[in-house]
């Protein structure tokens, strides 16, 4: 057998599996493993849990677990409402404020916790009600909540740039640092669509009623900037915490996996000092989030390493490369192929999968031609990120479903799809100017 | 015969409830022992030559032993987009089959890393490091977890089979 048609079995294996329901970590190991029966020395067999102990065996790994615990132990508190507060406080003055403070919300939850979905539920919980009641559609304000979450892997701490990271051995502050600024921008583009939708939203709204039913409408809600203040004590720690994460790891201090339990250790100490969060009843739903999920991600990521060292031994990932490098792409030819790649994937396969399975086939030509690695990994996520609101399988659009059952499945898709164009001009637009991606690390750590 | 099975489903899945907090407490004593290392190295300057490998070990625990406790929950993320479009019936045979195929992987490697196991701990394998660790410690958490693992598959697959008319929602017992 010729090595393309090798590397067709094996993908299409791995795809079958998937497409059967088979668990990802489960589907990507037992496809190796019959790879490496079939095409690969016995003696191969025999070393699997040396390998997987050897994919494992990484100090930079443990700060996926630990972010994890961060999030997980964040996530459980009342940080979210307190945060929803506040950012509603805050900007209720502005034209469509509370879908704003919505947005922000989302940003500054994501950037405490890390986690998409976490995001949605936490913030869309309260978020998505308030804004009905105060005259959102529905798509509005579905849409918005989904896009908000998935800031969440873009914003640091983010455990996808942590594995793409690891992937393709590019410095994870440096990394952290790229994420920022497009994270704040698309924060920004997001809130400014929220502004003009909500204000067009609200215009028709009132021009299809008569005088009484705009005098029942609820009052426009006023805070006194005491109000304002009041919501800030209890928010500071959380965010002091965060300001103590980054800048220890942007001052060189301490490792991403070192800021990482630094980190969880600051917010299970806050989550019970600050929130009062001891009793095992509450505790234990921490405890058995954090296992979970992070269980989860490094399974993947044990048989992910797995599955492309039978790649690599099989010459499959060569081959591939080489035919991808040797194709007659220029260089945004062969970007924006590699990213309806993504995206595609993106329809079915949690990030982790992606980054893991894709990054070596595609790392070589990116190098080729001339494309940085650290500025790639923004694109990349920002790539992930659509995936987790695009139709069919996007992890948030359930999130939504889940917390706001009101909402059809129709509309939550036709909210997301204006986030999804924002998202891809975001990508044309950071590929017009790296500089907004490169900016802070170039400054932070040199060129 | 159908009591002793559900009894015994009843003991793996409580068990496996344990495993997986006490994965999350080997994740917080990670979290202890860096915060120790980052400011016992700031204060003095002299890193500890055990600290970076104790966590990988603590990492490597926390993965395998709450494998199970993940699978319980249907933690491990797979496409169900099929589900969608089946019926109730052949969205059962769906996850049977999955549950099947998973079991017949996770056992494979159960096999081969508690032999892996038995290898370290004749030889008295010791890591390369300064500390030099025994080798077998971490191959035992691995093939703890993975056993584990196969007992929940095999609780599920027991129950689909079964218990076919009930709503197989593992995750009822323990919390």
């Amino acid at each position: 057998m010729t090595t393309f048609q090798i590397g067709l079995l094996y993908v299409s294996a791995a795809f079958l599996l998937f497409f059967s329901g088979v668990p990802i970590a489960f589907a990507l190991g037992s496809v190796a493993l019959l790879f490496m029966f079939i095409f690969m020395p016995a003696a191969n067999i025999g070393m699997i849990a040396q390998t997987f102990y050897g994919e494992l065996n990484n100090f930079t790994l443990l700060a996926i677990p630990l972010f994890v615990l961060m999030g997980a132990a964040i996530g459980k508190t009342r940080a979210a409402v307190d945060l929803y507060e506040s950012t509603h406080r805050w900007l209720y003055r502005l034209p469509g404020g509370l879908g704003v403070a919505n947005v922000a919300g989302c940003a500054i939850f994501a950037a405490m916790c890390g986690s998409s979905p976490a995001t949605c539920a936490a913030i869309g919980g309260m978020g998505i009600p308030a804004m009905r009641r105060r005259g959102y559609s529905p798509e509005l304000a579905a849409g918005l909540i989904a896009a908000g979450g998935t800031l969440g892997i873009l914003i640091p701490p983010s455990i996808t740039l942590i594995i793409y990271g690891i992937i393709t051995e590019q410095s994870i502050g440096r990394l952290f640092m790229a994420g920022v600024v497009p994270g704040v921008m698309l924060a920004v583009f997001f809130a400014l669509w929220v502004v003009y939708a909500s204000v067009r939203e609200k215009r028709r709204m009132l021009a299809g009623m008569d005088p009484a039913q705009v005098a029942q409408l609820p009052p426009e809600e006023r805070f006194s900037w005491r109000e304002r203040f009041e919501t800030i004590p209890r928010l500071l720690p959380f965010v002091a915490l965060i300001v103590v994460v980054m800048a220890a790891m942007y001052g060189g201090w301490a490792t991403p996996s070192e800021v990482a339990g630094v980190g969880a250790f600051g917010a299970l100490l806050m989550v019970v000092l600050v929130y009062r969060v001891y009793h095992w009843r509450e505790f234990k739903d921490i405890l058995s989030g954090a296992a979970r999920e992070s269980c989860m991600i490094m399974m993947i990521i044990a048989t992910a390493f797995l599955f492309t060292y039978v790649m690599s031994y099989l010459h499959i990932t060569q081959s591939a490369t080489e035919w991808l490098v040797s194709l007659p792409l220029s260089k945004w030819a062969y970007l924006f192929w590699v990213n309806v790649l993504l995206v595609v994937l993106g329809f079915f396969l949690p990030p982790v999968a992606i980054i893991l399975m894709v990054t070596p086939v595609i790392l070589p030509g990116l190098q080729a031609h001339g494309f940085d690695l650290i500025w790639y990994g923004v694109i990349m996520t920002i790539l992930m990120e659509m995936g987790l609101i695009h139709p069919p399988v996007g992890l948030n659009l359930f999130v939504i479903n889940g917390i706001a059952p009101d909402i059809t499945f129709k509309q939550i898709i036709y909210g997301v799809l204006p986030f999804l164009v924002i998202m891809l001009l975001s990508i044309v637009l950071l590929a017009v100017f790296p500089q907004i991606v490169m900016w802070l690390p170039d400054h932070m750590y040199g060129k | 015969m159908l009591k002793a099975w559900d009894w015994f489903g009843a003991v793996v899945q409580r068990f496996n409830v344990f495993l997986g907090y006490v994965a999350a407490l080997l994740i917080i004593v990670s979290t202890l022992a860096i915060s120790y290392e980052v400011v016992w190295r700031y204060l003095f300057h002299q890193p500890h030559d055990w600290n970076l490998e104790f966590n990988i070990f603590m990492l490597i625990a926390a993965t395998f032993l709450a494998a199970a406790h993940t699978q319980m929950k249907r933690g491990h993320v797979g496409i169900e987009v099929l589900d969608g479009l089946l019926s109730a019936r052949w969205k059962r045979r769906r996850r049977l089959l999955s549950d099947i195929l998973s079991l017949l992987f996770c056992a494979f490697v159960t096999v081969y890393v508690w032999k892996h196991f038995h290898q370290a701990w004749e030889g008295g394998w010791v890591s390369n490091s300064t500390w030099a660790p025994k080798e077998w410690i971490p191959y035992a958490f691995m093939g703890f977890g993975m056993t584990t693992l196969c007992l929940q598959l095999l609780v599920q697959i027991g129950d689909d089979l079964l218990h076919p008319t009930a709503a197989v929602e593992h995750d009822v017992v323990g919390e």
